[in-house]
């Protein structure tokens, strides 16, 4: 996760402030919806909202992360509706066995999201996959869930600093330093689970846009989702 | 979350598991950009010792705190600690999945049995997890979440021992050292920061970087009074439940015995926060009290003994050999399955491979072999040996012997090519 998350940091800085860019499946024209209607899975977000210390320290913030998550989810239902697709969310299966499965397939997402912004967005090429974009997690992604088409996988951190930091940016400013207030980074990719495929990925990266505030946070939902193919 | 204890920081340097895990605990601090530009006429100096007034204040405040209760209210979600442990729960619920973490059904019901005992009221709170590293180390987590590697299994001799060990952890637990020492790195770092911006404004980076050096080392250990403190719980703990407690410095009179055979590495200094093995052991001698009490010998052997030959590997594996001669040395002598014992002092030696050690290997596989519960490998690596020592003809026998007691050996055909 650590290493996850340095990724999005240098891929963000990299695509500089407010950028989103998104990748669709090989195939998959630049226009189509995938047919309305369809199930989308919803795993639960990945999302950490922190208190950037005067030092750098990042302190993760328990109440923050819960209003975060609350209007993230909320801005997605939203979202999704518009393009109606119907929401379903993810539920743990109660055999240890699929269990497992499921949350190796959580990582497994994780790790080819690493990939894909390590190899599409930092420009770190691979030779032979050039610019197709066919990543997949396997057929075995069935197993998040029996009935959906698709599932949907969200990752946001965000920090903000204190007033502390903040004072000392302005103060470091004067003497030519520059201090980083906070940055979100984010991810989310769109999966079939009848193949696996991830059709759809999109990075977001900016410096403003407070996920603690609802209206905020549904503009960050809205630019995570741009180009979503549903 | 680091709530590294018994261990020694500078083992776990360079494995790559280690690293994996010490990653996950890691918040990544937001990067500084140094970005100088047109320098404006402002009194440098006193925007300097302003922002120092800035950061040092915010570093003084600083309080005790009150021991953990047996069923703690959920803190506020607002506070540092209510991050922390939303931190921690993540860490745990990746934990669970990990490829490090050991399973197994016997060896956890009796960890789990013996941390509930070990914890008295508190034992709700806890979660046991066996990670399989080779290192003497063992953790908890302000959320409850108790690590135990299997490198401390190894090395400890019997149930008093363990307990210890756990009682250990539980005293940590239970004066909320994580969070203390969080509040104290968050203000270290405000500190270093502070130097930071001193050395910016005058463009010498050294002492920065000395202070950040110093600032990460805090974060790499709990603080010596800590883990006295830590020590004197397991201490009570022990005599509580009738545990020998002498136990507990002998414990750490065998680490110590591994800790001053190690090769030098860098590095060293900077974790001086841990009180070292032997004052550990003097202490904790001078501590105990009974002289009577239970060990738990039997109940602990037959927890772990299934497991210890993998552990072995494990141990082999990071190549330490002067340490892991130190503790095959003791392993032997207390009577520890002999076969699996002299089998891995073979297999040490025979991958060491200085001069003599081809021979000490043979002397060791000889002994394994003539024991009862010799894993089939000896008879290979007896095998090997030989070969190499260019006594093809006295090396059939055993090769015959392995493949006779693995018929599914997986290197079959090789030997057979060899028998021909």
């Amino acid at each position: 996760m650590a290493r996850l998350f340095s990724i999005l940091a240098l891929t963000a800085a990299l695509l500089g402030c407010s950028a989103t860019k998104h990748h669709r499946a090989d195939g998959l024209a630049a226009a189509s919806g995938l047919g309305r209607g369809a199930t989308v899975l919803l795993v639960e977000p990945d999302i950490q909202l922190s208190e950037l210390l005067a030092s750098g320290v990042q302190e993760p913030r328990l109440d923050w992360t819960q209003a975060a998550r609350v209007h993230v989810d909320q801005a997605i239902d939203a979202a999704l509706a518009e393009r109606e697709a119907r929401v379903a969310r993810f539920v743990e299966a109660a055999a240890p066995e699929l269990r497992e499965r499921q949350r190796q397939l959580i990582l497994l997402n994780g790790a080819v999201g690493t990939s894909i912004l390590l190899h599409r967005y930092v420009g770190n090429t691979l030779p032979h996959k050039g610019e197709s974009f066919d990543w997949t997690l396997g057929r075995g992604a069935r197993a998040l869930d029996e009935k959906a088409r698709y599932a949907l996988f969200v990752f946001l951190h965000d920090s903000y600093a204190t007033g502390t930091r903040k004072a000392l940016a302005a103060g470091l400013m004067l003497v030519g330093v520059g201090v980083s207030l906070g940055q979100q980074v984010g991810f989310a990719s769109l999966v079939d689970l009848e193949d696996g495929r991830v059709v759809w990925f999109n990075l977001l990266s900016a410096q403003s846009g407070d996920l603690r505030n609802p209206t905020d946070a549904a503009a960050a939902v809205a630019q995570l989702l741009e180009g979503v193919p549903l | 979350m680091r709530a590294r204890s018994f261990f020694d920081a500078k083992e776990r340097k360079g494995v790559k598991r280690g690293t994996q895990i010490r990653a996950a605990f890691r918040w990544v601090p937001a990067g500084i950009t140094l970005r100088p530009f047109a320098h404006f006429c402002v009194p440098l100096r006193q925007i300097i010792l302003l922002l120092l007034a800035i950061l040092l204040l915010s570093a003084c405040a600083k309080r005790s705190l009150e021991p953990q209760d047996a069923a703690p209210p959920a803190p506020d979600a607002a506070s540092d600690e209510a991050g922390l442990l939303m931190q921690m729960d993540r860490f745990e619920e990746d934990l669970k999945v990990s490829p490090d973490r050991l399973r197994d059904p016997k060896l956890e019901a009796y960890l789990n049995e013996l941390t509930c005992r070990v914890a008295g009221e508190h034992c709700p709170q806890f979660r046991v997890y066996i990670l399989r590293q080779p290192f003497f180390n063992a953790a908890v987590g302000p959320n409850g979440m108790l690590l135990i590697w299997s490198g401390l299994l190894l090395r400890v001799e019997d149930e008093a021992q363990l307990a210890f060990a756990i009682a250990h952890e539980i005293g940590h637990y239970q004066q909320r050292h994580t969070l203390e020492r969080w509040r104290k790195l968050k203000s270290t770092s405000n500190v270093a920061m502070a130097l930071q911006v001193m050395t910016a404004g005058i463009g010498v980076g050294l002492v920065g970087a000395a202070a950040g050096l110093g600032a990460n080392g805090a974060l790499f250990a709990f603080n010596r009074d800590q883990e006295r403190a830590a020590d004197d719980f397991g201490l009570d703990r022990l005599a509580a439940l009738g545990y020998d407690d002498r136990r507990a410095g002998a414990l750490w009179g065998a680490v110590w015995d591994e800790e001053r055979v190690r090769e030098k590495e860098l590095l060293s200094s900077i974790f001086a926060s841990h009180p070292p093995s032997a004052e550990r052991r003097d202490r904790l001698s001078a501590a105990a009290r009974s002289d009577t009490g239970e060990l738990g010998k039997t109940a602990f052997e037959q927890a772990v003994s299934h497991l210890r030959q993998g552990w072995l590997d494990d141990e082999i594996g990071r190549r330490h050999y002067a340490q892991t001669e130190v503790l095959l040395t003791r392993l032997e002598g207390l009577g520890f399955e002999p076969g699996t014992i002299a089998y891995a002092q073979a297999e040490m030696y025979r991958r060491r491979a200085r001069t003599g050690d081809l021979e000490r290997a043979l002397r060791a596989y000889q002994r394994a072999v003539t024991s009862d519960n010799a894993p089939p490998l000896a008879w290979r690596g007896l095998g090997l040996v030989l070969r190499q020592l260019k006594r093809d003809e006295e090396a059939q026998a055993p090769l015959r012997e392995y493949l006779q007691r693995a018929p599914d050996a997986e290197d079959r055909a090789m030997i057979e090519s060899w028998l021909r």
